[in-house]
């Protein structure tokens, strides 16, 4: 200590003592002070922090009734105070980013995500809510990045959402972005961890039809069936794939079945009886004896014929004209019922009828019926119909 | 015969000075801290989480009465900032500060700043640490030039603490207060800093201030952009300090006796202000913090810098006890928030959010109006962590400074102390008489 002036050493603190020990005893009652200061503070930040908190609760439990009835605006200012209040809790400032998000301000909500990420890269709230502002801000390796994440943080750490979820999103975004390839690699995943329930089963049917893979759909709407096999979205859905994979056995008996449990028959009628068409008439059909083989395609082969003439009257055109489908019909017509036991010629005919039907479809449109459609599918199938 | 140990008990003067340094730096750092969780009991207390339009008109005038009684009876020295205190003590008075003093700014900040007053707590907290620090060298019957030494000392410790940037701190210490970057003093600034740093974060832990995103400058054509905004800082803060000084001597003019009335005048005004504007009340850091994560829109923005500047203008003018610290950062946030937006809009060429616009903003504003560059180039870094926007600040900074500097040529501290009748060189190195 520095030399104190001799008339005020008379007011010094411990003046009795030497100066050796007074400094010592002056910096230790400063110590004491101190401890005694820092005690007193940090009990205090302790109560102010605990304050904060309950005011954190009271704007985050607010913020959500507010979200709730729709009033996103207020929300989001009532979210905005809970962070304020709390700013360790990542819970309000996921909902904050929420709201951010839904309210269109994607900018912030990102900010307010990636801060959160940068603390808990593995979460996957804050993944999958990135991905979703990446997808909308068409940043499409941005989404498929988080979504990946999101899901990679749920092998790791678990969360309230289901990786299936999460993964359909992904495929329905690829296939929004025109990406049908990754979505069906996508969709093997998805096969593989899919929960075994009626609703996950049918969301991937639906993925699945949606990217044109139709065996994919049938196999997911026949496992759907079997969980429940009341669902006529599962029969009529496994329907309308057979339909496109060319069973129209199967799909005449699923989209029978959906009908009849109560599916719309206006959206579904149509394609069940050209499968039912298809089943009757198709003269390819395994199990079907010879001689019917041929009566169904005769009475084919009639019917095209009359209908190509019934075209020719309607359209004004020379019924002597030279005409390639004529000839064609003419050369089928001319052929001996004995010949048709050859299953080339009985297929040649086929191709000729279903040739005849697609283009009299396209002269005389207004004219078309469900069995020409079903000709039409008999003739492009390359072999039955799968009776 | 005294013992062999009892001697070496005796401390030399360099230790001695060490020990108070770090000891100085833990007490000015538990007043800074005190003094936010005060701030924060009154508002709280105050308002509650939703106060109704008339509390917020009648709050800040009754508790103005209040204030306006004890700054005049009891704590004259406490009103407004307190740093052009600091550094009239410093320079003028060996760093001689009544004990009153800090305890008036205590009081009477935290009453002002927590009823809603415009103004911030970091120059409260610099004459707070200075104010202990000279009290205790006085109660050690330190020598005059020890107890000078320990007030920029007890300043960077406290503000270390209240803003959480050490560096810039001290930094501030030594260009504002000691008025010289050679200072001997830097290396127990930098201890006291230090330890009121620890103190101030083993309480209230390491959340950072502001959370700011990583920023860059996106594209070579945005340093126009960051020049364009330094330029409007400039002219914001000389509008700033040009109307601080205008409406501070239009109420130095009034007559004496309603000296007591002024903070209550000033009060009134605020309340009106916060019935519409409750976003400029206090500090404000949580709007700065939404501007800086790009929360706020430009219209928001741009009224929100505007009212802040005039209500802050209002409060301190007025008598109030509080600082222009935190209002000049938050006027630049606002502002650079409102720039970023529109460069956004019309830059032919990519451009970093807004946020980042508004975080150069309130580097350029406090160099424009504090006239602290260097302080608010580290402050920014301490802010973000990042080098990537020392760049583009310090092309603003530079504008905005000597702009501020060209129109007003005497640093806006310097000018308070010169109406308060003390007059300091430019530098506030050298001494000059008290007028």
């Amino acid at each position: 200590m520095s030399e104190v002036d001799s008339p005020r050493k008379d007011r010094l603190p411990f003046r009795s003592l030497p100066l050796a020990q007074r400094e010592v005893a002056l910096l230790m009652i400063l110590c004491v002070i101190s401890a005694v200061m820092f005690a007193g503070t940090r009990r205090l930040a302790t109560w102010s922090r605990d304050r904060r908190v309950q005011d954190a609760t009271h704007w985050f439990l607010r913020g959500e009734q507010l979200a709730r009835a729709g009033n996103l605006e207020a929300g989001t200012a009532a979210f905005r105070e809970a962070v304020a209040a709390d700013r360790q809790n990542p819970r309000y400032v996921l909902a904050l980013a929420r709201s951010l998000a839904d309210s269109g301000r994607n900018d912030e909500a990102r900010q307010l995500l990636l801060q959160l990420r940068q603390a808990q890269p593995d979460d996957v709230e804050v993944n999958y809510r990135l991905a979703r502002l990446a997808a909308l801000s068409h940043d499409q390796a941005g989404a498929v990045r988080y979504y990946n994440y999101a899901m990679y943080g749920l092998a790791r750490v678990g969360a309230d959402r289901d990786r299936g979820e999460i993964r359909a999103e992904l495929i329905t975004y690829l296939l929004d972005q025109g990406e049908r390839q990754e979505a069906i690699n996508e969709l093997s995943a998805l096969d593989r961890e899919l929960a075994d329930n009626l609703q996950a089963q049918l969301q991937a049917a639906h993925l699945a039809d949606k990217a044109g893979e139709a065996r994919m759909a049938l196999a997911h709407y026949t496992k759907a069936g079997r969980l429940d096999p009341k669902s006529a979205e599962a029969a009529v859905g496994a329907g309308e794939a057979a339909f496109a994979l060319r069973d129209f056995a199967l799909a005449a008996r699923e989209l029978g079945r959906g009908i009849a449990l109560g599916a719309p028959a206006s959206r579904f009628q149509s394609h069940l009886e050209i499968a039912r068409l298809i089943v009757a008439n198709d003269p390819l059909s395994s199990r079907v004896a010879s001689s019917e083989r041929t009566r169904r395609l005769l009475a084919a082969l009639a019917r095209v014929t009359g209908r190509y003439a019934a075209c020719v009257q309607a359209t004004g055109a020379d019924p002597k004209a030279p005409d390639a489908t004529r000839v064609e019909l003419d050369r089928v017509r001319r052929q001996a019922r004995a010949e048709f036991q050859d299953p080339d010629v009985l297929a040649r005919a086929v191709e000729s009828i279903g040739a005849a039907e697609v283009t009299l479809r396209s002269r005389c449109p207004t004219s078309t019926e469900p069995i020409d459609r079903a000709w039409e599918l008999i003739a492009s199938m390359p072999h039955g119909g799968g009776a | 015969m005294r013992a062999p140990w009892r001697q070496e008990w005796r401390l030399r003067e360099g230790q001695l000075f060490l020990a108070l340094t770090i000891i100085v730096g833990i007490l000015a750092g538990l007043a800074a801290v005190l003094f936010t969780l005060g701030i924060d009991a009154v508002r709280q207390g105050l308002f509650g989480l939703t106060p109704s339009p008339w509390r917020r008109l009648l709050i800040p005038t009754g508790i103005s009465l209040v204030t306006g009684v004890l700054l005049a009876k009891f704590f004259n020295d406490a009103r407004g900032s307190g740093v052009p205190q600091t550094k009239a003590a410093y320079h003028l008075h060996q760093g001689i500060i009544p004990p009153r003093v800090p305890l008036g700014k205590f009081l009477t900040g935290v009453l002002c700043i927590g009823s809603g007053h415009s103004m911030g707590r970091e120059g409260p907290s610099v004459q707070l640490g200075a104010g202990l620090a000279s009290w205790v060298g006085q109660w050690l019957r330190l020598s005059p030039k020890q107890i000078q030494n320990l007030v920029p000392v007890g300043a960077s410790a406290a503000l270390a603490a209240a803003f959480n940037t050490p560096i810039a701190a001290v930094l501030f210490s030594l260009e504002e207060i000691i008025g010289d970057m050679n200072a001997s003093l830097l290396g127990s600034t930098v201890v006291a800093s230090v330890a009121s740093v620890i103190v101030e974060r083993s309480i209230l832990g390491n959340e950072p201030l502001f959370h700011v995103p990583e920023y860059r400058l996106v594209h070579p054509g945005e340093l126009l952009a960051y020049a364009a905004l330094g330029i409007a800082g400039g002219l914001v803060s000389l509008a700033f300090c040009k109307g601080l000084l205008a409406a501070r001597r239009l109420f130095k003019g009034m007559p004496a006796w309603t000296k007591m009335w002024q903070p209550a005048m000033g009060g009134l005004a605020i309340g009106v202000i916060l019935v519409f504007f409750p976003q400029v009340a206090g500090v404000g850091y949580q709007y700065v913090d939404q501007s800086l994560n790009g929360g706020l829109i430009l219209t928001t923005m741009a009224v929100l810098c505007v009212v802040k500047l005039g209500a802050t203008i209002i409060s301190y003018a007025s008598g109030n006890a509080g600082g222009i610290f935190a209002p000049s950062l938050y006027l630049g946030a606002m502002l650079g928030g409102a720039v970023g937006l529109v460069v956004q809009h019309i830059a032919p060429f990519p451009v970093a959010s807004p946020g980042a616009y508004a975080l150069v903003g309130m580097g350029t504003l406090f160099a424009g109006i504090i006239r602290a560059p260097l302080t608010s180039v580290f402050m920014i870094f301490e802010i973000t962590q990042d080098y990537q926007i020392l760049v583009p600040l310090m092309v603003a900074n530079m504008l905005s400074l000597a702009i501020s500097k060209r129109f007003q040529p005497e640093p806006v501290y310097q000018a308070l102390l010169r109406q308060d009748g003390i007059v300091l060189s430019e530098s506030g190195a050298d001494q000059a008489p008290v007028s």
